[in-house]
Formats: structure tokens, sequence, C-alpha cells
């Protein structure tokens, strides 16, 4: 491969593994099945590279390998149920507030997690790409093959659905 | 709990980031099946202050560009630079507009604002093609929480107005020989202009 393409790879790694493997994790809720997961991602980005094939958002095609990977693998498991959320200890927090404040970040996020894994798979998905990893509405059609107007009624759907399911876990 | 207030907690969720020992593992994984790379741990995503990063994601990123733009027209704000510095103000707005509608609006504003001018021919066609740019951009049926049907017709209205008022104002005016060809292809323009919001219209 050339030496171009390689640098390429490379920085690809630098500016999205975060991502995808906090996307891969918010989906599978395993550590070890995450880091499975994105490395295998980025083994089928490289060899999309060594083919020559040329990749024009980089973003978009990792999150739709990550998200071909991971809908694989709910099929080979037959995984219907929600799982119950690992604690994100396997995180740091990027903020630069004090540890009192990251606390509550943490805790936070946890039950908002927990609300989100209760949805349905594709509303999950929407909110996860849209809101947490800030894909745009054009790369999100393109990674899951539908058009704009359907991504954008989704998050409608979505976030309407999230914030109706957070009120009651709140009130119960 | 509010939408807005739902949606910004949900954003919290960007600054969980994996560890550095996660991602290691990662890079390990990747480097055992391809022997050729190197792969770094990805340094923290906030290189910036926060408060800059948050700043910037809201909509009050326009006061750094207006504020940005006032500073370059007041040191150019005349002479040369004078038509230089109104065409980088108006690019910006329109940059920075929210929606399509809002750079249809800030648009036509402008172009209603150009009085014809026979020494200018070519600038003002390329305002009115900037116009109809814009416009033609434009949702017919609006776009849900952004504008709405009533306010593109308005739009299409008024630049197809203006142009019906500056086409008489033209054949008001003595047209030298050497202008007649630049100015038969203006009119040619605002027709082809005029014709397209005239369409629109009728679809309403």
């Amino acid at each position: 491969m050339s030496t171009e393409r390689k640098e390429l790879f490379e920085k690809c790694y630098r500016q999205h593994s975060k991502n995808i493997f906090r996307f891969i994790y918010f989906k599978v809720n395993d550590t070890e099945l995450a880091k499975d997961f994105t490395a295998d991602t980025f083994i089928k980005c490289w060899k999309l590279l060594d083919k020559g094939e040329k990749i024009k958002n980089s973003r978009a095609i990792l999150y739709k390998i990550a998200h071909g990977i991971v809908i694989d693998h709910y099929r080979k498991k037959k995984i219907r149920k929600t799982v119950p959320i690992d604690s994100v200890d396997e995180f740091d927090l990027v903020s630069n507030e004090d540890l009192e404040a990251k606390l509550s970040v943490k805790q936070q996020s946890e039950e908002l997690l927990g609300v989100l894994k209760s949805l349905k798979k594709e509303y999950q998905d929407i909110l996860l790409m849209y809101y947490i990893d800030e894909l745009s509405v054009g790369e999100i059609s393109k990674i899951l093959d539908k058009k704009e107007n359907a991504i954008r009624v989704l998050i409608h759907r979505a976030i309407k659905a999230l914030k109706e399911k957070y009120e009651k876990n709140r009130l119960n | 709990m509010k939408k807005t207030d739902l949606i910004k907690q949900l954003k919290l969720l960007h600054q969980i980031d994996p560890s550095d020992r996660v991602m290691g593992e990662i890079g390990k994984k990747i480097e055992l099946k391809i022997k050729d790379v190197r792969l770094e741990i990805p340094k923290k995503e906030n290189n910036m202050p926060e408060t800059l990063i948050n700043s910037l994601k809201t909509n009050k990123s326009w006061v750094f560009v207006l504020a940005f733009t006032v500073i370059i027209i007041i040191f150019a704000g005349s002479g040369p630079f004078s038509d230089l510095s109104k065409s980088i103000v108006l690019s910006t707005r329109i940059a920075i507009a929210p929606n399509q509608y809002e750079k249809t609006r800030i648009a036509i504003e402008y172009v209603k604002k150009q009085q014809y001018d026979s020494s200018q021919i070519e600038k003002f066609s390329n305002t009115l093609a900037m116009a109809d740019t814009q416009l033609s951009q434009l949702k017919l049926m609006g776009e849900k929480g952004k504008y709405t049907t009533k306010q593109c017709k308005t739009e299409y209205l008024e630049f197809y107005n203006y142009l019906e008022n500056t086409k008489k104002y033209i054949s008001t005016v003595t047209v030298e020989k050497e202008d007649e060809k630049a100015v038969t292809q203006l009119k040619s323009q605002m027709n082809q202009y005029q014709n397209r919001a005239d369409s629109k219209l009728k679809l309403y």
C-alpha cells in the first residue's frame, strides 16, 4: 500500500477511533466486544484502502462498517432483549470540570444511557449518531441507507420517544 | 423535562472517552493484523478550552464572525476595498445564517437595496444571480421548525416584484451603444429569473 494511503488510514484512526469505540460500546455494552469490533472496523477500512477504493467521507464509511458489524453480531446471537448496561468505568471524562462535576456527569450519563438502551434499535442508532457522535443527516442517510427526509423524521421520533421514557423513568 | 435540556444531556455523552489503556489495546489488535501501520493512542478530543468550544458550537458564534467583519469594515470601509468589504459581509451573513430561508431573506434584502447602475451592469447581474441561487434552494413547502410555505412565497413575490420594477426602470434609462449587448443580456437574465419565480408562485 502507498505511503499516502497508510497515512490516510493512520489519520482516520487518530480522528475517529474513540468515537467508533464509543458508538459500538453503547450498542453492545461489552468492553471486550467493543474493542474487538472497533479493531475489526478499522481492519475492514484498511482492506478497502488496500483495494484502492476512493474514500470521500472516512467518518461515514467507518460508521457504516461499525454499524454493519454490530448488526451481524446481533443476527448471530439473535439477541432480542436489551442488556443491562455496564458501568462507564472504562471511560475517562474529557471535561475540564472538577471531580464532583465529573461524577455528576457520570451518574447522569448512566441514567440516560439506561433509558436510551430501552428504546428500539433504530432510535438508539439515530440518537447515538446524531446527538452524541454529531454526524450530519447526510452522513447518517448514507450509513443507514435511508433518505435524508426519513432520517429527519426518525430523529424527531427518537428524541420524542427518549423524552417520554426518560420522564416516565424519573417518575418511577 | 424540556426537549432542549434532554438534547444537551445527550450531547454530554460525547464527553465520555475511552481510556488510553482501552485505545492502546485496540491499536495493538489492529497492528497484529496490519503489520505496516503504527497507531498512536489518539489524544484527548478537546485541545481548546471548553468555553471556546461551547461558544463556537452555539448560535453565538456569529458574534465572533461579525466582530471580525466589523474590524475589516473599519479598516477597509472606503476606497477600493469598500465593495470587497460589502461582499465579505454579505457572504459571511449568508454563510452563517441558520437555514435556507434566512440565507434567501438576506440575499433578497440586499438585492432590493441595489439600484440599477448602467456603469456596473456585471456587478448588478452577479447580485441577481446570487439571489436567484439562494431562492432556488428554498424548499417550496417549507422546512419544519425552520420556515413556512408562506415565508417562501413572500420571498418569491419580493424577488418577482423587484425584477418587474427594475425592468421597468431600465426601459426608461438611455442605453449607451457600448452597453447595448450587456443590457440585453441582463434583461434576458431578469426574464429568466422572473419566469422561474412566477412558475413557483403558481404552485402555491
